[in-house]
């Protein structure tokens, strides 16, 4: 089976910007029937994954980030692109694990969490774009 | 953030609504004020509908500012989704998380 929904929803490269995208995915998971763990999920990663885009990449002014949703039979596939320079945020190395609370360290969890909540991850540089592609199962294709 | 003092010097903390970026940022300095200056905190993290690393920032840095002076912060009820973050981030090895209210003042307060 095919795409049964799907939406592109163009933001442009600032943290602001992630309100109005996690109200757009708050709409298409009620319209598509979305369990509310698998809409925490993308939820959570998206906001993990735009902002490591807009924190680390060099964007051109005016740069935009895409995200696309596209619900198939038995999940859910979540692509963010942008066409900053390459960068695999796969290729971070996972943070120490903390030892106690006086020395651990802030952050480095994002892409952690990533992992934990989605079950598939893979990036690409293709065409110029950075693309990360993220999948999150479904249980049933029905809404 | 709503704060209530419950008694023996311990206030309480409650989260409520999403602690993503524009959360964390909503509460950043009335969250640092009491981190700053109380020394028994419980965080009641049961109206906290959604967390992401940024919360988790803002809790972590909340528990070591509480620490450097001598008191503790610990977090209470948080939901399934949350209390998976709080896991998966290894956050549980450095603040508790109590899911009776009476536990966490004791745990405070102690």
């Amino acid at each position: 089976m095919g795409v049964t929904a799907a939406e592109r929803i163009d933001i442009p490269a600032e943290l602001s910007a992630l309100v109005a995208l996690g109200e757009q995915v708050e709409r298409f998971a009620e319209a598509n029937g979305l369990p509310g763990s698998t809409l925490f999920a993308v939820q959570l990663c998206l906001e993990e994954a735009v902002s490591n885009v807009i924190r680390h990449a060099v964007l051109p002014a005016g740069a935009r980030i895409g995200v696309t949703l596209e619900r198939a039979a038995g999940e859910l596939v979540v692509s963010i692109t942008d066409a900053g320079p390459p960068f695999d945020p796969l290729a971070a190395a996972a943070p120490a694990p903390h030892e106690s609370l006086e020395s651990a360290a802030i952050g480095g969890q994002g892409i952690v969490l990533m992992r934990r909540f989605c079950h598939d991850m893979r990036y690409q540089h293709v065409g110029g774009l950075n693309r990360l592609r993220l999948a999150f199962p479904l249980e049933s294709a029905s809404a | 953030m709503q704060t209530d003092d419950i008694g023996g010097g311990v206030t309480k903390l409650s989260l409520n609504g999403k602690l993503d970026i524009a959360g964390a940022g909503a509460i950043d300095m009335p969250w640092s004020v009491m981190m700053g200056s109380r020394r028994a905190i419980v965080v009641d993290l049961s109206g906290t509908s959604f967390i992401a690393s940024m919360g988790l920032r803002t809790l972590i840095m909340g528990a070591k500012t509480v620490a450097s002076k001598g008191g503790k912060m610990v977090l209470l009820n948080p939901n399934a989704d949350v209390a998976k973050v709080l896991e998966d981030s290894g956050t549980t090895s450095i603040v508790a998380i109590y899911s009776d209210l009476d536990a966490a003042v004791a745990a405070v307060a102690g």
